[in-house]
């Protein structure tokens, strides 16, 4: 939205070559073609202690010199030989850099990983030597060899960890609150929750308690999500849960959470 | 009056409701309604003097509960809809893209916030003359700016570009422009190019 109001600004300027790439950033990444980012980026990440990965893709021989603080060493067979470390959720920041800038090896990986469906990988565009340069920290330790991504959680999530403690010792302060509808709560529900499907929670909300901590759950976290909303807004303390829920239907009561 | 012509008089406007409400949709409420609206779209639309309008960021959507959420500023708003909700500029409410910029005509149904009308915004009109594709940037970042004789500027705010730009673009904040284009630009005819994260 901001760039036709950027170039209606410059031709009320007087400049009289102005065009607009409208579709923008998501579909210069849709059709395939780099990205790049930069020094601060690193920085503000460190900074705001933010989850991130960040591959070196030179040789180890280089790498053994100096690296970025907090690099994983891309392997000899190549970024495939990483895939099963990437994290699930799709908007990860990942940085790959080379030596000095896009090279071969940080164009490979990078059509690899936004193949697998991260929108937020980039390559560093001055690579090492634009770090070292800079005066930035360079770290001479061992790289690491795997990638350690652990996703934040949002604004009201609550860990799966935690949800599965009341689910195991129900606290009389805490109420865990199942917003899937009534077809799917036939199906199976998880012991010690109440279930308001979603759609009634707005009308139904005088039911819920508004002395004691409300927890949400539902088949995904989409509905959970927005049912956290709702009673947020609605002045309660409250939090939920973002994992996939499934029953077996062969064994009565067993259930699998996960993330 | 007898109570029973009363009693008729009674059923028979019972009855007038009744079709009334079936032909506007169940019990849709009719009440002004306060505006909400993200400080965005308040840049170019008067929303705030309007009533009964959500406008905000898409977030996402349940078909299963026939529930969407709305990011308005730092805030979320739970709104239902149904099949009789009207929906423009999208195939389906699931295929809303996230981030999107959507205004919502709402009102009480049964109790509940209810979308009337979901109107997906299609940004600020853009001349097609204006317009540059994909391919054609491509062509141009491919012989950096002075070959291309070009300079690509980055509309959103620097955290964004630092984060992920495209190769050869300048950080432009959208905000800082008049502080910038002093510095960036240097003549009046050479090719600007202005991007940012789509159409929202």
């Amino acid at each position: 939205m901001l760039s036709p109001l950027a170039a209606r600004k410059a031709e009320k300027l007087g400049y009289k070559n102005v065009k607009v790439y409208h579709a923008g950033l998501p579909d210069w990444r849709k059709a395939g073609h780099l990205v790049v980012s930069n020094n601060a980026a690193i920085e503000e990440y460190n900074k705001l202690d933010a989850s991130y990965i960040l591959i070196d893709t030179r040789s180890a021989d280089l790498i053994a010199k100096g690296h970025i603080p907090k690099a994983v060493s891309l392997p000899k067979d190549g970024i495939d030989a990483l895939k099963d470390q990437f994290p699930k959720f799709k908007g990860a920041a990942i940085i790959l850099y080379g030596d000095d800038g896009v090279s071969e090896e940080t164009k490979k990986a990078f059509h690899a990983i936004a193949g697998w469906g991260y929108n937020q990988v980039s390559i560093l565009d001055k690579g090492f030597k634009g770090w070292q340069s800079a005066g930035k920290t360079v770290s001479t330790e061992a790289a690491a060899t795997t990638i350690n991504y652990v996703r934040k959680l949002l604004p009201g999530e609550v860990e799966l960890s935690v949800f599965k403690g009341f689910l195991e010792k129900p606290s009389p302060d805490t109420i865990i609150l199942d917003v899937r509808n009534v077809a799917e709560v036939n199906e199976g529900k998880l012991p010690n929750t109440v279930n308001i499907p979603l759609d009634e929670l707005e009308v139904r909300i005088s039911e819920v308690p508004k002395d004691k901590r409300i927890i949400v759950h539902c088949a995904t976290g989409a509905r959970a999500e927005m049912a956290y909303t709702i009673l947020k807004n609605a002045g309660y303390n409250t939090g939920y849960l973002r994992a996939t829920l499934s029953f077996d239907k062969d064994k009565e009561g067993a259930y699998t959470l996960e993330e | 009056m007898s109570k029973r012509s009363l009693f008729v008089i009674g059923a028979f406007s019972f009855l007038i409701v009744g079709v009334f409400w079936t032909l506007n949709g169940l019990a849709v409420a009719d009440d002004k309604l306060p505006a909400k609206s993200d400080q965005s779209c308040l840049k170019c639309h008067e929303y705030d003097k309007q009533s009964n309008v959500m406008a905000g960021k898409f977030k996402s959507a349940s078909v299963k509960a026939n529930c969407l959420q709305l990011q308005i500023d730092k805030g979320l708003e739970v709104i239902t809809f149904d099949d009789a909700t009207v929906l423009k500029n999208a195939p389906s409410i699931p295929e809303i893209p996230k981030e999107e910029s959507v205004k919502v005509i709402y009102a009480k149904k049964d109790g509940k916030t209810y979308a009337k009308e979901i109107e997906v915004k299609k940004g600020i009109a853009v001349p097609a003359e204006q317009l540059i594709t994909a391919e054609q940037l491509a062509d141009l970042v491919a012989k950096g700016p002075e070959k291309g004789s070009y300079i690509l500027l980055d509309s959103r705010p620097m955290e964004r570009y630092n984060e992920g730009h495209i190769p050869t673009a300048v950080g432009m904040p959208f905000f800082a422009f008049d502080k910038l284009a002093e510095k960036l630009f240097k003549d009046k005819d050479t090719l600007q190019i202005y991007y940012c994260a789509g159409f929202s």
